[in-house]
């Protein structure tokens, strides 16, 4: 392109090409909210599912150790996804926007290293299997909760704010509600959440498209 | 009446008012890695770098170095006067599209 394209585009086409370039940059410098909305309530629904049916001293599915498993990949999987997309989108971008990236991003690790040191010690603790599998799986919940409304104040997101409080809200009444029941809390309340809010982002931006 | 004549030329050409208004969408005291906007544009380095030439002689945009050895790389962000001139410009079409 060069210098003479503007000579043969109206003066519709160039304010719309402004328009499409600086919407499309301010959407591509953000990460999905629906993708990342989406593979962690699909992450936590299922796998918190299968660890319901398989839980407890008559459970509906005899296979706890599997579903362990299955709810530990799919947590990974989420991890991994989301890790990679935000990596991708925020990518080449410094200054302010970044280094508050980098901080957030840091609580983030820190608050789950400590969460594993505390999970760690609860499998020491002299604690019943049941108080030890309900912190350890509403824990990670409640964490998850409390950065997302720390972060919606970074961004000035209310929906990530509004869905903060919800899971926080979900991690109390799994508490409340114990073992293994807690587990079926935390698949509708924290996944269907996650679910709802990944539909309610995809609203917003297709208003604001 | 407005005119054409009245269109900043500096941002009146397709490539630059496409890179002020990628520029124009970072937030305040963000700036932009140059592959992440040849990404964007889809361009050749040296077609791009001609353009952002004609910005920074203007005042419009500013590049930086950040990071050493492979880890090098030039940013860009909009100047204030940039910021103002490419709201001029687009408060300019508009009102060329009201007359």
């Amino acid at each position: 392109m060069t210098d003479h394209d503007s000579d043969v585009m109206s003066a519709a086409e160039m304010l719309a090409l402004a328009d499409h370039e600086q919407r499309a940059a301010a959407q591509s410098f953000v990460p999905d909210d629906r993708l990342l909305y989406s593979v962690w309530g699909v992450a936590w629904g299922v796998g918190s599912l299968a660890r319901w049916s398989t839980a407890g001293d008559s459970p509906r599915i005899d296979a706890s150790y599997a579903s362990g498993w299955l709810l530990g990949l799919l947590l990974a999987t989420a991890f991994v996804v989301t890790v990679l997309h935000i990596k991708g989108r925020v990518g080449g971008i410094y200054g302010r926007s970044a280094r508050l990236g980098r901080l957030h991003g840091a609580t983030w690790a820190v608050t789950f290293t400590a969460y594993g040191l505390i999970s760690a010690g609860l499998g020491r603790a002299d604690v019943s299997y049941e108080i030890a599998t309900v912190m350890a799986s509403v824990l990670p919940c409640f964490i998850v909760g409390i950065l997302y409304m720390s972060g919606a104040t970074l961004w000035e997101d209310l929906l990530q704010f509004f869905l903060g409080a919800w899971i926080v809200l979900v991690s109390g009444v799994a508490v409340l509600i114990g073992f293994p029941d807690h587990f079926l809390v935390l698949a509708i309340g924290g996944g269907g959440g996650f679910v709802v809010a990944a539909g309610l982002a995809a609203r917003r931006d297709w208003t604001t498209r | 009446m407005t005119d054409v004549a009245e269109l900043d030329p500096v941002i009146h050409a397709v490539v630059r008012l496409r890179v002020t208004s990628i520029l124009a969408a970072l937030g305040d005291g963000d700036s932009l890695a140059f592959r992440r906007l040849q990404s964007e544009l889809e361009l050749t380095a040296g077609n791009l770098i001609t353009h952002l030439r004609k910005l920074e002689d203007a005042g419009y945009i500013v590049s930086d170095k950040t990071g050493r050895g492979r880890n090098a790389s030039t940013t860009l962000a909009l100047t204030p006067t940039g910021r103002q001139a490419f709201e001029k410009y687009s408060a300019t079409l508009r009102s060329m599209l009201d007359s």
